[in-house]
């Protein structure tokens, strides 16, 4: 079975972290999103994949460079101007009209374990199109999914306006005959409308997902995929080159790769990833579902909590970081603080396009761009968004006769 | 209760007999085994564990035989493990059986045996049911005779099978109360505990009657009495159903495709034919009182029902527990006793029957099991027609038995002019309607159940209350809580907090609240004022209810409103879904909880 995963998408309010990069290869403990999907598809045997591409789309053909050409055979396209899922899948409808059935892959989504195996097995049993579907608690940023007792999807209503209902949602993984081009060709391109007309017929299917899934829409979403991802762990993995100081303390599940160094009374409490290479000062504080990609630095007495620092990051001595993405190569000066409540614990607000958003979250902390300079002593508010590059100067640094420098 | 199956072909049968054990699996699972015979004699491999597991392990596959038996055990004598596991062998291996059900005499039977030389190895009190077949056997040289004697000598229940190297083609098998069930193939005939176990095989079914035993072998079955050895003519029924139903389909567990298939199982009962449930109402109209009886989830039914009796045809029908019925009951000839059972061998449940029959009095039972004994015990049985019901816990066959409740209350309120014609046709259309609503919650509101079990998983102690009949609704989902999370949960009618319960507040325990629709002002006001008093000594409160959200609750899903007669049940489906999405957040085994069976066939 061939497999269609698109990559295209703009991931706008995943800003600032979108950038500069596709939601796919937005990196969890580690791993791309894309080389998530990619290891459960070998997983389940499928290894012929068509990508598309769009948004960034030169960093995907980079990052699929990395695979081996004996474990997948990749066609990249690029979507250039084309938007919707539904014009994308139909750029591809050569080599889509040469299986029968082929698989459709969102390449934004993240869950726990095989969802795609679940998938397969469903198509397996019943041979009719089938779609992944798993539980949320608002099915408005989505679609309510309606099935009987067969699981056969009986209606689909697309961001349905009423803030009661909460039940499956598609979950963007999907095994579609090569005839449902045609449905989406007969609805311009709108492929909600093409499931339905699926579902109308009676031969659209759902394959229901109990485990922990995200679909990457808001930075936050990053934190609950690190989650997810690090919700899976039974046990520790710390590389053998790893030089643990004296008197640290490693408590749950952790995983640190090679040529970790941690200095001096660390505490790392997990679950936790440490990404190779990266480097934890004196007397850290690593609290849970922290991660710290690869090539970081981590300065005397920082507290982390709960947050996601992609590749090369440096956070300056006696900082606190909670509830926070800070992007590739970002430098914090020491003392920084991101708060990650507000003082009436109402929920925090983030700026998307000039709009403010409520992102229901009652603790956020700050998101941060690629490549950001960043002075010393900042007190960042919950849910301060920083874009790329940005440059700022220390905070109030003052002369020896008290005089602000750099005003 | 375990399960029994059997297979006499032309072929090997190890395969048929896997997948037969499998589809059995849900009445015991703690053990299992099979036994074949071979060229060489007969051959056995059995082990504690689930069937999958003890097949893989003991490599059931290998096994090379075209007439065989197996079993699934779920222990009663004898703790589960490889040796007391079935089937069990004479002493000179030239018999092997499989049983369901208790031999109460089998201490004395087995000293008598062991003092006449024969060797026990295991527990169980069925070892003695092949030792006492091989004596009979050596005494006589007859094995149909060495089985009748042996039947003559036991106390208790049983549905047995054996197969024996002295006739290599046969299967024997012989029933007293425990459930049995011959199917008839293509040149290959099975038997079975129920239906499940060669639904996959054949539709062509005989129920065996209770103290008849059957002579099998791949081209014939005799159907003979035990008592006379004369033979039965029994007939053969086709069953329908489709084994694709009896299958999760893709489901990720029985019991959550149970509660999805509600909808149709409601539409099946209004569906039943009118004559059947006017009878029943008749029955209830003439007698001088009539009980209802059920235990466990049937007994809420019966719980639930005694509303919908008292509002709909004004007559108070008290609810008994089977169990205590003996107990309690005023029993005579003007007597009714109303049972509930899904598989129509529920042990209390028969005995409640037995002892209201011989005071004379009137039994009706409402049933799903077609062919299962209560069927054949009672004056009136009413078939609810949910289909094969796998889950042990039950969900879709209770809800239908509420419907048919609902429904003989609507005719008798009829009967007993509590109903006028309008409310009549007022109420008879609110229940036709009710599958729509059913299928809205199971479709609309799931995610916000998943959620907040989630999210409360770690709460190890949980209070459901109810008031009217909500607080049957409480005491069914705090049964279904217990039954498949293992967490504590008590089922509390609202008017008992203050006189009681209360003290339990504390950190750590949850208390959900089942919210009539603010349109049952004096209910909806009481249960709020119930929540109020938790709140008030800082209490974690979930509420399930209709129309507007409560600030009083921490949590809560809020539906559209139903009407009245409809919202209980309703709120009965949340239920369900709280304890299924709180036993998957547990990672508990939600089919087959811990410790139970799916129908209790034993005392």
């Amino acid at each position: 079975m061939k497999v269609l995963l698109l990559t295209g998408g703009r991931g706008s309010r995943l800003t600032p972290l979108t950038e500069t990069r596709p939601k796919p290869l937005i990196e969890i403990c580690g791993e791309t999103l894309l080389s998530r999907i990619l290891r459960f598809l070998s997983e389940i045997g499928l290894n012929q994949i068509d990508i598309l591409t769009g948004h960034h789309g030169d960093k995907v053909r980079q990052h699929l460079a990395h695979f081996p050409s004996s474990d997948f055979s990749f066609h990249v396209v690029d979507q250039q101007e084309v938007t919707g899922v539904g014009p994308a899948v139909m750029m591809n409808r050569d080599r889509i009209q040469e299986t029968e059935y082929f698989m459709l892959i969102y390449g934004d989504i993240l869950f726990s374990r095989n969802m795609l195996a679940n998938l397969l097995n469903t198509f397996r049993s019943i041979q009719k199109p089938v779609a992944a579907v798993c539980l949320t608690n608002d099915s408005r940023d989505y679609g309510n999914i309606y099935m009987d007792h067969n699981m056969m999807i009986t209606d689909i209503i697309e961001k349905p306006q009423r803030t009661d209902l909460g039940n499956y949602i598609l979950a963007g993984a999907f095994i579609l005959p090569s005839c449902f081009l045609r449905y989406i060709e007969k609805n311009d391109g709108k492929i909600i409308d093409a499931f339905c007309d699926l579902a109308r017929e009676g031969s659209f299917y759902a394959s229901i997902w109990e485990g922990a899934w995200v679909d990457l829409g808001y930075p936050w979403d990053i934190l609950t995929a690190n989650h997810i991802v690090m919700g899976e762990w039974t046990e520790s993995r710390i590389a053998s080159d790893v030089i643990l100081g004296d008197s640290c303390i490693i408590q749950g599940p952790v995983v640190i790769e090679p040529g970790v160094v941690i200095k001096y009374g660390t505490n790392i409490l997990g679950p936790c990833f440490i990404g190779r290479n990266s480097f934890i000062g004196h007397s850290a504080l690593i609290r849970n579902f922290t991660s710290i990609g690869e090539n970081s630095v981590i300065g005397f007495d920082v507290e982390m909590k709960n947050s996601v620092l992609f590749k090369n990051v440096e956070i300056g001595r006696l900082s606190f970081i909670g509830d926070s993405i800070i992007g590739e190569r970002v430098n914090i000066g020491s003392g920084t603080v991101t708060v990650n409540i507000n003082i009436d614990e109402s929920p925090i607000h983030v700026e998307f396009k000039g709009n403010d958003f409520d992102s229901g979250l009652h603790k956020l902390g700050a998101l941060i761009g690629d490549r950001c300079w960043i002075g010393a002593g900042h007190t960042m508010l919950p849910g301060t968004k920083i874009p790329p590059n940005s440059r700022i100067p220390h905070h109030a640094t003052l002369s020896r006769i008290g005089k602000p420098l750099n005003d | 209760m375990c399960g029994i199956t059997g297979i006499a072909s032309a072929a090997r049968v190890t395969n048929k007999l896997l997948k037969s054990l499998l589809n059995l699996e849900y009445r015991g699972y703690d053990s299992c085994g099979i036994a074949v015979l071979d060229g060489s004699g007969i051959q056995i491999r059995k082990d504690q564990g689930n069937v999958q597991s003890v097949s893989d392990s003991q490599n059931f596959l290998q096994l090379d035989g075209k007439v065989g038996i197996g079993h699934t055990r779920w222990a009663t004598t004898g703790i589960p493990n490889q040796i007391n596991a079935h089937p069990h062998l004479s002493c000179n291996g030239d018999f092997a059986l499989v049983h369901n059900g208790i031999i109460s005499n089998y201490r004395q039977l087995r000293e008598q045996l062991q003092a006449g030389g024969h060797r026990f190895v295991s527990e169980t009190d069925t070892e003695i049911l092949v030792h006492l077949i091989e004596d009979m056997y050596n005494k006589t040289g007859n094995i149909e005779i060495a089985l009748r004697r042996t039947t003559q000598m036991i106390e208790g229940t049983f549905a047995f099978a054996f197969i024996t190297s002295h006739a290599p083609e046969n299967i024997y098998c012989a029933r007293r109360e425990s459930p049995l069930i011959l199917g008839l193939g293509d040149g290959e005939n099975y038997i079975g505990s129920d239906h499940n176990a060669v639904l996959e095989f054949t539709r062509r079914v005989v129920t065996i009657s209770d103290g008849d035993y059957v002579v099998m072998n791949r081209h014939s079955a005799i159907v003979k009495r035990l008592e006379t050895g004369d033979v039965v003519n029994a007939p053969i029924k086709w069953v329908n159903w489709d084994p694709e139903l009896s299958k999760k389909g893709g489901f990720p567990h029985y019991m959550l495709k149970e509660i999805h298939e509600q909808p149709s199982t409601v539409e099946t009962v209004l569906r039943i034919e009118p004559g059947a449930i006017h009878a029943l109402a008749d029955e209830i109209h003439q007698a001088a009182r009539s009980y209802l009886i059920g235990i466990g989830t049937t007994f809420y039914v019966a719980t639930i029902a005694q509303y919908y009796f008292a509002r709909l045809a004004g007559m108070f029908i008290p609810a008994l527990s089977s169990d205590e019925f003996s107990s309690l009951a005023q029993i005579d000839s003007h007597t009714l006793l109303l049972a509930f059972s899904q598989s129509g061998e529920t042990y209390d449940t028969l005995q409640a029957i037995r002892h209201a029959k011989r005071s004379n009095a009137r039994t009706a039972a409402v049933i799903n099991v077609i062919g299962s004994t209560m069927v054949d015990e009672v004056d009136l049985s009413i078939m609810q027609g949910s289909g094969p019901e796998i889950c042990v816990l039950s969900t879709k066959a209770a809800m239908a038995q509420i419907f048919v409740a609902i429904r003989t209350a609507i005719e008798l309120g009829k009967r007993r002019s509590f109903l006028s014609d309008d409310d009549h046709r007022h109420v008879s259309q609110v229940i036709t309607e009710s599958p729509a609503a059913i299928r809205r919650v199971i479709n609309e509101a799931k995610g916000f159940i998943n959620t907040i079990a989630k999210r409360y998983a770690h709460i190890e102690n949980w209070l459901f209350i109810g008031r009217g009949i909500y607080s049957g609704v409480a005491f069914e989902s705090a049964l279904k809580m217990k039954e498949v999370s293992y967490r504590h949960c008590e089922g509390i009618p609202g008017g008992f907090m203050k006189h009681g319960t209360i003290a339990l507040i504390e950190d750590g325990v949850g208390s959900l609240f089942f919210v009539p629709p603010a349109s049952e002002k004096e209910l909806y006001e009481l249960t709020i004022a119930n929540a109020e008093e938790i709140k008030a000594r800082s209490g974690f409160l979930v509420g399930f209810g209709f129309g507007e959200r409560n600030p009083v609750f921490d949590e809560q899903v809020v539906l559209p409103e139903v009407h009245s007669l409809v919202a209980p049940l309703i709120l009965l489906i949340l239920g369900q879904l709280f304890a299924y999405y709180s036993a998957v957040a547990l990672n508990r085994n939600v089919d087959k909880p811990r410790s139970l069976a799916k129908s209790v066939t034993v005392a």
